[in-house]
């Protein structure tokens, strides 16, 4: 091997280099990871949504860490506006006032005029005390062209026990203003033809939320961890779905005489346990998570979530997973109102507060790629079933499915890079 | 039973939660619950995280707010949004 | 003196100190770790990795073993040795430094002990003494094909020159890497490897402080020791002013030119320089005392710190 000429600093730089090739260089301890992911959301013959989304974070020298949350999604198609199906075509104002949609006979009726786009960003600061608390904090915006969401977050963690085990408080609060397409109903006026004017709310609705968890992480042996958190969320303002109606049929014949715009209360408190219990079984990660939810609007329900991620080689892994949830109605919930029976305060058809049952059933693939980054692809089934329990129908009414189910289909390319401990090559 | 019992049940569950974890935390026998800050390889490795996919988890409940009538605990910052 | 694999474990208050022996040298690591039961405990484990850790680099690259991959190599005959990829890093490693030296740094001069013992004296080789060994000195006369290296017969190879400096590095990137000692949620410990003087800093402290440490120039005793303020990167001294020949009042410095087979004459006695790491430093500070009479000016166009004593 031949000796080359080299001066000047140059002997320095070719140095630094070699000794990054040794493996000894000089590299700084900060990292960057950024996580993209795509998502397709598709109900056939219902909503379709797209969802992108990235998230960053950034860990400086002094263990500050920086991150960004940033989501755009859009949503096309119909969904149930709350009537219900009848033996004739019917006829719907769209919430704008300005024209009307049809929905055939025996079919469920769909808002087909329902078209969204929504961005949100999320920025984080966390700063760690000492060596076992850290203190972190949070902004919130996100935005569509009828509802605007800004919020703040605040959260303490400390470590105890050798830092097995973890004990966190967040508290978060979210401002929320909502200026619907076309006003904002009156409770249970009925739906008016385009070229009358419906009668409106004046202003628009507001919403807050404040949140409250305390949350403990326990490492319980060197292949089992288990977290448990505890939320308190209490909800004040307008939490009235806009554009969803009932149906007031008729006593005897279950034929529609109105569609009477729906109300909501006003108040609503939510309590939550999540536990999740996270095991290395023979090379494998299994993670199982349960959630209990109550609130009081009669809601309750139990959401049981299970993953098993199977390391088949590797740089690869499959995950199978299973979820099912099943819910107990809200107690303003009808599927319809009566004519001749007095008006209940609040009142909503929306299929989302009436008993139910979801499963959802998916696999993932994640595979380490060889320049280090990891690409993610996710499929899974989604179907939503509703007994109708506590619903008696009558006439016409018995004759159709009120309560039909929902199927969805989900697809996500994820695709998320780490940019290394190395800021800096040697 | 009515919801407001129920809220009551599920609250004074908590809270016995709470008080036991409390006790198991500050009771000098429990100390030895856990790993060495050297075993700690398994429980480093990504997929053993709490939550090894934060950004499935942040899809998901998204999805799941607009489609279920319970949401959130789960510890992520959701936030407000009108598909709901 | 503590025996192979034994080590101190010393509370400093706000850090602790571990002291062992290796590599012919006394041995330091600081850790930036709190004075509780926690900090003790992590402590001792990285001190077993740390002292396994010198150990291993010693007895796998020192010259005065039988039983490593550098006696193989130095007593295959001509032979084509295969290596591993940590020893073959290293040879890449040392082809880099002769080519960017212009064949002045060289790991196959070790052979030219035969002629110089620099123990104070003065007894000169004569140059037909010198000139026999210099056949068998140059990286250009062997062959290296990662992974495999034919040395002629008679020549040697010693990786004396950078291994020290590799083992401080390795034990602090040992010490400091993510998977060292992984916490649920802080990072990594701030640690300082001091081998003999040739030392690295990683990470910074959590106080943000520095690291405050003295370093001894070998054979310059006399020399206040220097004081350094150092936060993160690596420092490293060439030069041992007790070894040197003398005769007709020339001084004739341990360094020696694997051209020529002769000290560099006007070399300063000990260099000490800061890089982004130890082995860096090492290399530049050999490289500088290589230069002879133009080691200040070396330097200086490589925008170094340094420290030189003349």
């Amino acid at each position: 091997m031949a000796a080359t000429r080299s001066s000047g600093s140059a002997v320095r730089g070719a140095l630094a280099a070699a000794c990054g090739l040794l493996g000894v260089g000089g590299a700084r301890a900060q990292a960057t990871e950024v996580q993209t992911a795509v998502l397709g959301y598709s109900e056939p013959g219902r909503v379709t949504a797209f969802e992108g989304i990235v998230d960053a974070s950034h860990t400086l020298l002094n263990g500050k860490t920086l991150t960004g949350h940033l989501v755009f999604d859009t949503l096309t198609g119909a969904s149930a506006n709350g009537a219900v199906p009848t033996g004739g075509i019917q006829t719907f104002t769209s919430p704008s006032g300005e024209s009307n949609y049809q929905t055939e006979a025996g079919k469920t009726p769909l808002d087909s005029t329902f078209k969204d786009t929504r961005a949100a960003l999320n920025l984080g600061l966390s700063t760690p005390f000492d060596r076992l608390t850290a203190w972190g904090a949070g902004v919130y915006f996100s935005g569509e062209h009828d509802y605007t969401s800004l919020g703040a977050n605040t959260s303490l963690t400390r470590d105890f026990n050798r830092k097995n085990t973890t004990l966190a408080l967040r508290a978060s609060y979210y401002g929320d203003s909502i200026s619907p397409v076309g006003g904002r109903p009156i409770p249970f006026a009925a739906m008016v033809a385009p070229d009358i004017a419906q009668p409106r709310q004046n202003g628009n609705g507001t919403k807050n939320t404040l949140d409250l968890t305390f949350g403990l992480t326990q490492a319980l042996s060197r292949r089992t961890i288990f977290a448990v958190n505890f939320t308190h969320s209490r909800v004040r303002g307008y939490q009235t779905d806009p554009y969803k109606v009932l149906s007031l049929v008729d006593d005897v014949t279950g034929s529609p005489l109105d569609y009477l715009y729906e109300s909501r209360p006003d108040a609503r408190n939510k309590d939550m346990v999540f536990a999740t219990l996270a095991r290395h079984i023979g090379g494998d990660d299994v993670h199982l998570s349960y959630r209990y939810f109550t609130d009081d609007w009669g809601v309750a329900s139990h959401t049981a979530d299970f993953r098993y991620r199977w390391h088949a080689g590797s740089d690869w892994y499959l995950q199978p997973h299973v979820r099912y949830t099943r819910q107990t109605r809200a107690d303003f919930y009808r599927r319809f109102l009566v004519s001749g029976e007095p008006l209940p305060e609040t009142a909503s058809a929306d299929y989302r507060l009436a008993d139910m049952k979801g499963w959802t059933a998916g696999l993932q693939y994640g595979r380490r790629l060889a320049s280090g980054h990891d690409l993610t692809l996710r499929a899974e089934y989604f179907r939503q079933t509703n007994s109708g329990a506590g619903t008696t129908t009558f006439g016409d009414l018995a004759g159709y499915d009120l309560f039909p189910a929902v199927d969805a289909i989900i697809l996500q390319v994820g695709y998320s890079l780490d940019l290394g401990v190395d800021g800096r090559s040697g | 039973m009515n919801h407001l019992q129920k809220t009551r049940t599920a609250a004074a569950w908590m809270a016995l939660i709470l008080v036991g974890l409390t006790a198991a935390l500050t009771l000098p026998g429990c100390a030895g619950v856990g790993v060495k800050p050297w075993e700690r390889d398994i429980l480093a490795a990504p997929g053993m995280q709490v939550d090894p996919d934060p950004l499935v988890t942040a899809l998901d409940e998204h999805i799941y707010f607009s489609k279920e009538a319970s949401t959130g605990g789960l510890g992520t910052g959701g936030g407000g949004c009108g598909c709901n | 003196m503590a025996g192979v694999g034994e080590f101190r474990l010393l509370n400093r208050g706000d850090h602790w100190q571990i002291r062992f022996q290796a590599m012919a040298s006394p041995c330091e690591v600081l850790l930036d770790l709190d004075d509780d039961p926690d900090g003790r405990l992590v402590a001792e484990h990285m001190a077993r990795l740390a002292v396994r850790e010198a150990h291993r680099i010693e007895a796998k690259f020192s010259r005065y073993r039988e039983d490593n991959i550098v006696h193989r190599i130095n007593t295959a005959i001509g032979e084509p040795v295969t290596v591993d990829d940590e020893t073959a890093d290293l040879l890449d490693f040392a082809a880099r430094c002769f080519a960017l030296s212009n064949g002045r740094f060289d790991i196959t001069s070790g052979i030219l002990r035969h002629a110089w013992i620099f123990d104070g004296s003065d007894r000169i080789p004569t140059r037909g003494r010198v000139k026999t060994l210099l056949p068998l000195v140059g990286w250009d006369k062997l062959t290296w094909r990662r992974p495999e290296l034919r040395l002629p017969a008679g020549m040697e190879i010693d990786l004396g020159g950078i291994g020290k400096e590799y083992a401080v590095d390795r034990v602090a990137g040992l010490l400091t890497a993510p998977a060292a000692v992984s916490p649920l949620r802080s990072g990594p410990v701030a640690a300082l490897v001091n081998f003999g003087g040739d030392l690295r800093a990683r990470l910074p402290r959590r106080d943000g402080a520095p690291w405050r440490i003295g370093v001894e120039r070998p054979g310059l005793e006399e020399v206040p020791a220097l004081q350094l303020v150092l936060q993160e990167g690596g420092l490293a001294t060439s030069g041992d002013a007790r070894r040197f020949l003398q005769r007709g009042g020339v001084r004739y410095p341990h360094i020696l030119n694997p051209r020529t087979g002769w000290p560099v004459l006007k070399a300063p006695r000990s260099v000490t320089a800061l890089a982004d790491s130890c082995t860096e430093a090492g290399l530049l500070a050999t490289l500088a005392m290589l230069k002879g009479a133009q080691a200040e000016a070396f330097l200086e166009a490589q925008d170094v710190r340094c420290w030189v004593i003349r």
